[in-house]
């Protein structure tokens, strides 16, 4: 390994980045910090970035997340999915071994964060997934000026525009509007996109109730119970078929496309994720109102952000790596995939209808 | 002529008869002139494309994008008119700006100056907002896949009305499966597609990140396969 990193002058008084953070099996491995980011095998000690059941998993030792990620792990695996935790807030820096760990928002969910790993002088953030676009439910991203930035890259090519999320909820709104006698379903990943569409439909004056899918309820709960104003939410569970004429409920993606959707009145079925944007995603669904409202940054986002953490090395994970290391490496940034196993969008892992399910 | 492309797409999708008629009706009582004689000389297939060729496309977008980052995006997508559509540089300040006033926006779509959508004059001289500059484009592609596919683009091209034949196929509301009005115009007419133009679902369906043979060169450390 000696010789093969020839980095500038900052980093040869220092130490190369691959000393500080490597991709091992279990995930992302912090040697000198003596723990793993976002493993996705049981390790001794685990700092993750969010909720999503593919970055935080149970079973490790101990974990160091913030205090929504513990408690959405909490509310998914139980009280002992994990030996012991510990909290950590945005802003907080703590030490551990050789390295300082601190958290700054991802924009991603509700307590999603990006880590920033300091070893001596060099600063690798690790941003998990992200997004640099508004979204009521959450902390918006923070710019971490760095040395190395590991981005993910779920939508990292160029016909990935996410576009305004308020403009997608009007377009529903639209629907419900023009046909008051159809049913509209919202297939939404429960953690997050769900209650972002539902935020966005208050914000937009859709002020009547919002029915949710049993699976949708628990985590719903968690995000009213730390203060995300969602308005009035009813169980969609018992409601007579002509009750939910001109309603809007949410539901997991799976559920949208079974015959649990025989309980509505010629339902719409809609589809709010950033695959939307692509027709052929919105054909393999069947969805007939396509959405484009994603968690993830869209290009624009990816590429704004890479240049502006001003990092002169970008690692690149999850997704479409080759498109996102050849604009990185077009732009004078030194850039390499990560050869990370086990991440994808948490939307296609719910909803494992494709090959892509793992993409 | 945003709104256009809004009910081209929800018609697309939408597989019940009179849901359609609903969302036609709808769109010429909220739509002023001149975008919904636009939209109707579209849909009735009274439009024509005399200078949209595959070649000018790719020309045209060549001229626009990083030639690896397309073929990436290409293979992703699978349709060439949808790739272009996607990929088409926004503008920025005016993304929101009308359909331009302009005696035919179809008939010179080819002398098209790329920064004409950044004219100031065009802003606000039709009372819809859209972004006309993204649906010709659209429209340009999307004949230019149909002849991409059969003829090579070397005849000018009709638009098909995307309702043509469906009124007919739809008697029974609620069964008939569509594609979207790109999508049909390619597939309505030119039943036998080219290689090139294989379903952009069996494109999907192939690990994301082989995307294409520029990528091996990006690095060493290729994702493992498990990855994709
Ligand atoms: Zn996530």
């Amino acid at each position: 390994m000696t010789g093969e990193y020839r980095g500038t002058g900052a980093y040869m008084t220092t130490m190369r980045p691959q000393d500080i953070l490597l991709p091992v099996a279990a995930g992302l491995c912090c040697k000198p910090g003596g723990f793993h980011i976002d493993p996705v095998r049981p390790v001794e000690r685990a700092v993750i970035t969010h909720g999503h059941s593919d970055h935080a998993r149970a079973g490790h030792g101990a974990v160091l997340a913030t205090q929504e990620t513990l408690d959405m792990m909490r509310l998914r695996y139980g009280e002992n999915f994990a030996g012991s935790t510990q909290v950590i807030r945005y802003g907080e820096e703590i030490r551990l071994g050789d390295v300082s760990v601190k958290f700054h928002p991802a924009g991603h969910v509700l307590g999603s964060a990006q880590i920033a790993v300091t070893c001596k002088d060099t600063c690798i953030v690790a941003s998990g997934d992200y997004k640099d676009a508004p979204d009521p439910t959450c902390t918006p991203f923070e710019l971490v000026p760095c040395d190395v930035f590991i981005t993910e890259a779920t939508f990292g090519l160029p016909v990935f525009r996410h576009g305004d999320a308020s403009d997608e909820v009007k377009k529903l709104l639209a629907s419900v509007a023009l046909f008051p006698e159809r049913a509209h379903l919202v297939g939404a990943y429960s953690l997050g996109k769900a209650q972002r569409v539902i935020a966005l439909l208050r914000q937009a004056g859709y002020d009547a109730p919002i029915y949710l899918h049993g699976a949708m309820e628990t985590i719903t709960h968690y995000y009213q119970s730390r203060g995300i104003e969602l308005g009035e939410l009813r169980p969609v569970k018992g409601v007579k078929k002509a009750a939910l004429a001109g309603t809007i409920t949410l539901a997991p993606p799976s559920a949208t496309s079974d015959l649990w959707t025989r309980r509505f009145p010629d339902p719409v079925t809609a589809f709010a994720s950033g695959w939307m944007r692509v027709r052929a995603r919105a054909r393999q669904r069947g969805v007939e109102l396509p959405l484009v409202i994603s968690d993830h940054a869209d290009w624009d986002g990816l590429t704004a952000t890479i240049a502006a953490t001003d990092a002169g090395e970008i690692w690149v994970t999850h997704g479409q790596e080759d498109a996102l290391v050849h604009w990185c490496k077009s732009q004078g940034l030194r850039a390499q995939p990560l050869d990370l196993i086990g991440y994808g969008d948490e939307e296609e892992s719910e909803t494992p209808l494709t090959d892509e399910a793992e993409a | 002529m945003n709104r256009f492309a809004e009910l081209l797409d929800r018609l697309a999708y939408e597989p019940g008869r009179n849901n359609k008629l609903r969302l036609i009706t709808s769109y010429f009582r909220e739509v002023g002139d001149p975008d919904r004689g636009y939209a109707l000389a579209a849909l009735t297939g009274a439009l024509s494309f005399k200078h949209a060729k595959p070649a000018l496309i790719r020309d045209l977008i060549a001229a626009r994008t990083d030639p690896v980052l397309f073929g990436l995006s290409y293979d992703y997508v699978g349709d060439l008119s949808e790739t272009v559509a996607l990929m088409w540089p926004r503008s920025g300040a005016n993304s929101d700006q009308s359909f331009p006033g302009h005696p035919s926006p179809i008939a010179d779509a080819s002398h098209r100056r790329p920064d004409r959508e950044r004219r100031p004059e065009a802003a606000y001289a039709s009372p819809a907002r859209g972004e006309g500059a993204q649906l010709r484009a659209r429209r340009q592609t999307s004949s230019t896949t149909d002849s991409d596919s059969a003829s090579d683009g070397r005849t000018a091209l009709t638009v098909p009305s995307p309702l043509r034949g469906r009124v007919r196929e739809g008697g029974t509301p609620g069964e008939v499966p569509m594609s979207p009005p790109t999508q049909a115009i390619t597939t309505t007419r030119l039943p036998q597609p080219s290689p090139k133009s294989s379903p952009p679902s069996a494109r999907l369906a192939r690990p994301s990140c082989q995307g294409s043979s520029h990528a091996g060169s990006t690095s060493s450390t290729r994702p493992a396969a498990g990855h994709c």
